[in-house]
């Protein structure tokens, strides 16, 4: 109804029983935000991840020359 | 008719261009021909430097070694906010393990990662030795070794035939009396020291540096500061740590340069005393005022004392010098985003990072999260597929499915969630999260045993999260199974004292046991 | 200066605790101070074993937070450790930045002063002393504006202000045991009170020596009264009381005196002086006549006496604390306590007197009526007189050179037995002669060989009598032995010159330096011109002293310290405040060259060795962590393989360390043989020129400008 009534009354007892019901709930872990890295972290990682490589080229040639001999 | 250029020349032209190999190359031509030509010799060793060079003021990887056996801190048990090593409880106003995700050591993930002190000091050997050894989160034996992994096979391979300078024949006196040529093989012995894989041998190399510093420091009648700073650098390295805190001092005294500060801090760092860094830091402000690198240390000191009000306020005095400055944005960005601002972490990661043209894995993954905690929902799937596309290892791919099941969760897909959090163990059978999550949504599907399994599964791999132990006990308190629920509430208290739910748990648990 | 000891009379108050404490940690003897570290609280901080220091903080505990779930006991949980990784040998706590609210702590050692501040848990400052801290002390010196840590090391004294800027150094004679601060001049400016090992105690305004006082021990601790009164103890059991130069009282025990300090025991007003001894007793005794008012008894050695208000009630306890970790507070006695305690020592007092008087009436009453029947009466002529002579005596095949005082009666009594009594000279501080029966005459000779160039006080006492008698006269008489006794007219004209001269010039007539050989050198006519050659009994060198009339002396001596000696004890006489001179001693000057070209060579080695032990000490690290590593996989052949390895690191390591140990000790020696030259070098100038040149030398020494050094050491200064 388009009266103006008088703003409600909100009725907040201030005697009586308020109960709480704590039920356990399981707890989810948090949302993980990546950190970002640094410029120094990826160059190391890059260095690292490229001798990796080189070393496994290395290591793969050098088993095909001892294959070949045969 | 073919005009050649002076092959020194070329070879300085391909320096200047950082194409160090081509150089290299070049220059053992020349000194093929004449082999005592100290122009190419020179810049020889100075590419082959070059490409192994990495910035030691940012690299301070802590070994296992330096960790449990180290004893170069003063106070074994510092007052609590006067040490790195002690996190001290959230006095610095940031948000608790409730909100924020933490790191073995209790200290909350930080926005921003470098090679540097993991924080977090195990307590015995033994858990040192035993975390997880996962690429992120292994510790390596000692920083020497850890240094080796990473460089040694590196360097090897400038020179698979052998390597150019061969430290035992040099006549290191000599080289000391040359300006001009002591500095740059000063440079090549330090940052070439795992040289040959032998170990015995990398001592030789440590010790070849410092007697070359010492040598060529006398030679300057202990006038030049740059000698010292260098001097100061091998001891580090060897870790004595009072021996390097005296050259540095005494370059400073020569000449204000902001990278002994950031050097000497260091040290302080080291011998686990923050508030001496900070004075020093200021000193350095005083000096060189708005120095954006000095308002950087300031701040991660904070950082690493829990001191999250104060690092995100020099973190802003940080961005007012330059705008562009990752870290600083990356590490007030999360801050906001755990601060339950993710509106304003937004800006941070979107107006700022994405605009700088970074572009890579992490900045999406957050990106999204950012986005659909703002609800802007319209880029959060957008922003994660991209993060998929560019994440460079497993792990990343796992942790970009992971956040993935919690946008799941949080529109109500619980299935969704549950394929996501399954792709997560897929990539990396080691995330702990994922297995805690999965056993809360096998919970509420009231497949209990399975529930139990993941849970078990996350609390061995991850003890210092509180949720797998906090979610243990209540299971366990369902079910009736109180022994293991009071233990594994233990562990929960352990991981984070202040929790309400656990504590509620442990007093009915001890009501109960009273009663009996 | 009275050399009685005064008798110790035992019937001294028991102090009772008001409380005691059982730390877990062994206590350092003397390195034992109180702080407040956090501005507020008092804390007990020690040393104790394995380099390491403990703080002891009894107040927050109901602050503390509990860190763990297991409960510690009380004591642990106040106990925090601070690991200083070296020896300590020297410890004090309080203000060094005025306007800090927190004392810093001050921790010595054979190679650097830490100065930190606990409660920050940061360093105020961290330096390298090369000369070793032996001894610290906290306060203000002189003129300098800012309070200092001022350390004694071997021959050297250093100060250092909050920043680790040093604003203060000089040489001393000897190795430092113990400092201490006062107003010894009463000019309202506190002076530097240094004790050796050569036995002195010295005074420095700033780097200026204004007196010496010379012991006869080490002198371990200095601590001060009040006003210009200090106590000190020996390392023989001797602990005293001087006000100024003048020695009040003395005592001497069988055991050490570990810790003096000053504390008003049973509040008097006036402090009394607390001993700590090595065998677990606490004495307080009387700062005027050194009678002891207190006492209790620890289980073990004390290990030092400090003093705070421990219990925060606003009263300060005297907290005595022993090597074991037990520690105790007293309060002073109350005020009803006190009046009893003055009442009985003054009654004690006289009842001593009149029953010491009883006893020598009865003695004289004794041999009065013994004498009477008995005609063997000491009696001896009236104009009997005790007769003394000192004459230089060469050394011959039979004895060596010594001093012979002669004594000896003019008549024909004898004399039956001497007693001296001198510092310095004999074991035990006294002599006695007593000829067998058939050998009485009335002339005895008694050698004496004094060991330094210090005039000494011999007190004679002879018994006189007939050659029958049974009861003697006894005849007391001091003679004074001049310095320079050792010191023979007769030379050997065929004894080589010394190499070594010193030139200086004074406005005084030649008459007075007369006056100051007749003085000081035993010459038995005396001389009339400052011209002379001596023999030295001691060395066998050659000494002699010439003097122009110009006023320029010249003193060919191969004994550096001798040419010093002469010059002190001359300017002393005539007064003279400020004096140069330039010297030549080319035998010496070569060993100091050597020496230090040896500094420089330890010092590279040990630069070497240090990195060595670095790198092996990570190697251990390493493969310890590897071997664990094994250990908790299960693989045991792997883990066995590393720990022999280990074993083998181990023993390499501690192999290195015994070598820069040893390289170590060398460095030490040579550096002090170097601060002592410096010392020397000063000895031979008066006053201001002393300084400056003893600062020229250090300085020299730190640039590492060895050529300089010389000049300067011949010249007096620096300039070219």
């Amino acid at each position: 109804m388009p009266e103006v009534k008088s703003s409600f009354r909100e009725v907040l007892p201030k005697q009586g029983q308020l109960s709480v019901e704590d039920i356990p709930t399981l707890v989810l872990c948090k949302p993980k935000l990546l950190p970002l890295k640094s410029v120094t972290l990826e160059k190391l990682e890059k260095m690292q991840r490229e001798a990796q490589e080189a070393i496994r080229q290395q290591e793969a040639m050098q088993r095909e020359q001892q294959h070949e001999p045969k | 008719m073919a005009v050649t250029m002076d092959p020194l020349f070329l070879a300085w032209s391909y320096f200047r261009r950082r194409k160090f190999q081509q150089c290299s190359d070049v220059c053992s031509k020349i000194l093929q021909d004449s082999p005592y030509d100290q122009a190419a010799w020179s810049l020889k060793t100075r590419a082959l430097t070059e490409t192994v060079y990495i910035d030691e003021v940012d690299v301070d990887q802590e070994g296992i070694a330096e960790i449990m056996l180290d004893e170069s801190a003063i106070a074994q048990v510092a007052r609590p906010g006067t040490s790195l090593r002690i996190p001290g409880t959230s006095q610095g106003g940031g948000p608790s393990p409730a909100v924020r995700p933490v790191t073995q050591s209790g200290r909350p993930i930080t926005g921003f990662v470098r090679p540097s002190t993991q924080s977090g000091r195990p307590g015995t050997m033994e858990q040192a030795i035993r975390t997880p050894r996962t690429a992120h989160t292994a510790r390596p034996v000692s920083s020497s070794s850890g240094r080796f992994v990473r460089l040694g096979t590196a360097s090897m391979l400038t020179n698979p035939d052998g390597p150019f300078i061969n430290l035992s024949r040099l006549n290191l006196a000599k080289y000391a009396q040359k300006p001009n040529l002591s500095k740059t093989l000063f440079e090549y012995i330090f940052h070439h020291e795992n040289d040959i894989k032998n170990v015995s041998t990398q001592f030789i190399s440590k010790t070849h540096a410092l007697d070359l510093a010492a040598m060529a420091t006398e030679h300057a009648q202990f006038k030049d500061w740059w000698w010292k700073v260098q001097l100061g650098k091998c001891y580090y390295r060897l870790g004595l740590y009072r021996e390097a805190e005296k050259q540095f001092r005494s370059a400073l005294n020569h000449q204000e340069v902001v990278d002994t500060y950031l050097y000497l801090a260091k040290v302080y760092q080291r011998l686990d005393q923050p508030i001496t860094a900070l004075t020093l830091f200021k000193q350095g402000l005083d000096h060189f005022p708005g120095e954006v690198t000095l308002l950087t240390g300031i701040a991660r000191i904070h950082e690493e004392m829990n001191n999250v009000t104060s690092a995100t306020e020099y973190y802003k005095d940080v961005l007012k010098q330059d705008n562009t400055h990752v870290e600083a944005i990356a590490c007030i960005g999360s801050n906001h985003f755990y601060g339950d601002q993710p509106e304003i972490a937004l800006r941070f990661y979107r107006s700022r990072l994405l605009q700088m043209g970074v572009y890579n894995c992490q900045l999406y993954n957050n990106l999204g999260l950012c986005c659909f905690y703002a609800q802007q929902y319209d880029m959060t799937l957008s922003s994660f597929e991209r993060a998929l596309s560019l994440a460079a290892s497993d792990e990343e791919t796992a942790d970009v499915w992971y956040n993935l099941g919690h946008v799941a969760v949080g529109i109500g897909d619980l299935t969704l969630a549950y394929q996501c959090f399954k792709l997560t163990l897929a990539n990396n059978n080691d995330h702990a999260e994922a297995y805690n999550n999965l056993a809360v949504l096998e919970l509420r599907r009231g497949r209990i045993e399975q529930a139990k399994a993941f849970l078990q599964t996350a609390c061995s791999i991850a003890p210092h999260m509180y949720e797998p132990h906090f979610n243990m006990a209540t299971l366990s308190e369902k079910v009736g199974d109180l022994q293991s629920s009071y233990m594994a509430a233990q562990k929960s208290e352990d991981a984070f004292p202040e929790h309400v739910d656990t504590q509620q748990i442990l007093k009915n648990l001890r009501q109960h046991f009273a009663v009996l | 200066m009275s050399h009685a000891f005064t008798v110790q009379f035992v019937r001294a108050a028991m102090l009772v605790p008001i409380f005691t404490l059982k730390l877990n940690h062994k206590i350092n003897p003397r390195m034992v101070t109180v702080g407040k570290f956090d501005g507020v609280h008092p804390c007990l901080a020690a040393a104790t074993q394995a380099g390491k220091v403990f703080i002891h903080n009894p107040h927050t505990r109901a602050q503390r937070q509990a860190a763990h779930r297991l409960s510690q006991s009380a004591h642990d949980s106040d106990i925090s450790l601070l690991n200083i990784n070296q020896a300590v040998s020297c410890l004090v706590a309080g203000s060094l930045e005025p306007g800090q609210v927190g004392d810093a702590l001050l921790v010595g050692s054979q190679t650097n002063l830490l100065a930190y501040d606990v409660h920050n848990n940061a360093d105020v400052f961290y330096k390298e002393v090369a000369d070793g801290a032996n001894a610290i002390v906290l306060g203000k010196l002189g003129d300098i504006p800012s309070p200092l840590a001022i350390i004694g090391g071997n021959c050297a004294l250093q100060g250092f202000d909050h920043e680790g800027n040093d604003q203060f150094w000089t040489v001393t004679g000897d190795n430092v045991r113990s400092l201490m601060l006062c107003d010894f001049t009463g000019d309202g400016k506190n002076e530097l009170l240094v004790g050796s090992e050569d036995f002195d105690i010295r005074v420095f305004k700033e780097d200026e020596l204004v007196c010496e006082m010379a012991e006869n021990e080490t002198v371990t601790s200095l601590c001060h009264m009040h006003g210009s009164r200090f106590g000190y103890a020996l390392a023989n059991g001797t602990v005293g009381v001087y006000d100024r130069t003048a020695r009040y009282w003395r005592i001497k025990s069988k055991n050490h005196a570990m810790s003096i300090h000053a504390f008003d025991l049973n509040a008097d007003g006036v402090v009394e002086l607390i001993t700590g001894w090595s065998n677990g007793k606490i004495d307080a005794r009387s700062d005027r006549t050194g009678e002891v008012i207190f006492k209790d008894n620890f289980s073990s050695s004390i290990a030092g006496v400090v003093e705070g208000d421990y219990r925060m009630d606003g009263q300060v306890q005297l907290i005595c604390t022993s090597v074991d970790g037990e520690v105790r507070g007293y309060l002073p006695a109350s005020k009803e306590m006190k009046g009893n305690l003055m009442d009985t020592s003054v009654e004690q007092d006289l009842i001593r007197e009149l029953s010491q008087r009883r006893q020598n009436l009865l003695l004289e009453l004794k041999t009065s009526r013994l004498t009477e029947g008995d005609a063997q009466m000491g009696v001896i002529p009236a104009n009997t007189q005790l007769q003394t002579a000192l004459c230089v005596k060469a050394a011959t095949e039979a004895q060596k050179a010594h001093i012979e005082l002669n004594i000896s009666t003019p008549n024909e009594t004898i004399i039956r037995a001497v007693l001296i009594f001198a510092e310095g000279i004999f074991e035990g501080e006294s002599h006695v002669v007593h000829p067998s029966v058939q050998n009485l005459s009335g002339c005895v000779r008694v050698p004496i060989i004094p060991p330094k160039d210090i005039p000494v006080d011999l007190h004679i006492k002879a018994f006189v009598g007939g050659r029958n008698s049974t009861q003697f006269h006894v005849f007391e008489i001091t003679r004074q032995l001049p310095r320079f006794s050792m010191y023979d007219l007769h030379v050997d004209p065929a004894a080589p010159q010394p190499t070594g001269i010193v030139c200086f010039g004074i406005n005084d007539r030649p008459q007075r330096v007369v006056m100051w050989l007749n003085q000081n050198f035993l010459l038995p006519e005396g001389i009339d011109a400052p011209d002379v050659k001596f023999t030295c009994l001691r060395g066998g060198g050659l000494l002699s002293i010439s003097m122009q009339p110009s006023g320029e002396i010249t003193l060919k001596t191969d004994d550096i310290d001798l040419a010093g000696d002469l010059i002190q004890s001359l300017a002393s006489f005539l007064a003279i405040e400020d004096l140069q001179a330039e010297a030549d001693f080319p035998a010496y000057f070569e060993e100091l060259r050597v020496t230090l070209t040896e500094v420089d060579e330890f010092h590279s080695v040990h630069q070497k060795l240090t990195a060595a032990m670095a790198d092996h000490s990570n190697h251990i690290r390493t493969m310890l962590v590897q071997a664990e590593d094994a250990r908790l996989m299960g693989d045991m052949r792997t883990m066995k393989k590393r720990y022999m390895e280990l074993y083998d690191l181990n023993r390499d390591l501690i192999n290195e360390y015994k070598i820069r140990c040893n390289n170590h000790n060398a460095l030490i020696a040579c550096l002090k043989s170097v601060n002592q030259a410096i010392q020397r070098a000063g000895q031979l100038r008066v006053g201001k020129p002393k300084s400056q040149v003893i600062a020229a030398c250090r300085n020299a020494i730190k640039n590492n400008n060895v050529n300089a050094l010389f000049k300067i050491m011949r010249a007096g200064t620096a300039s070219s």
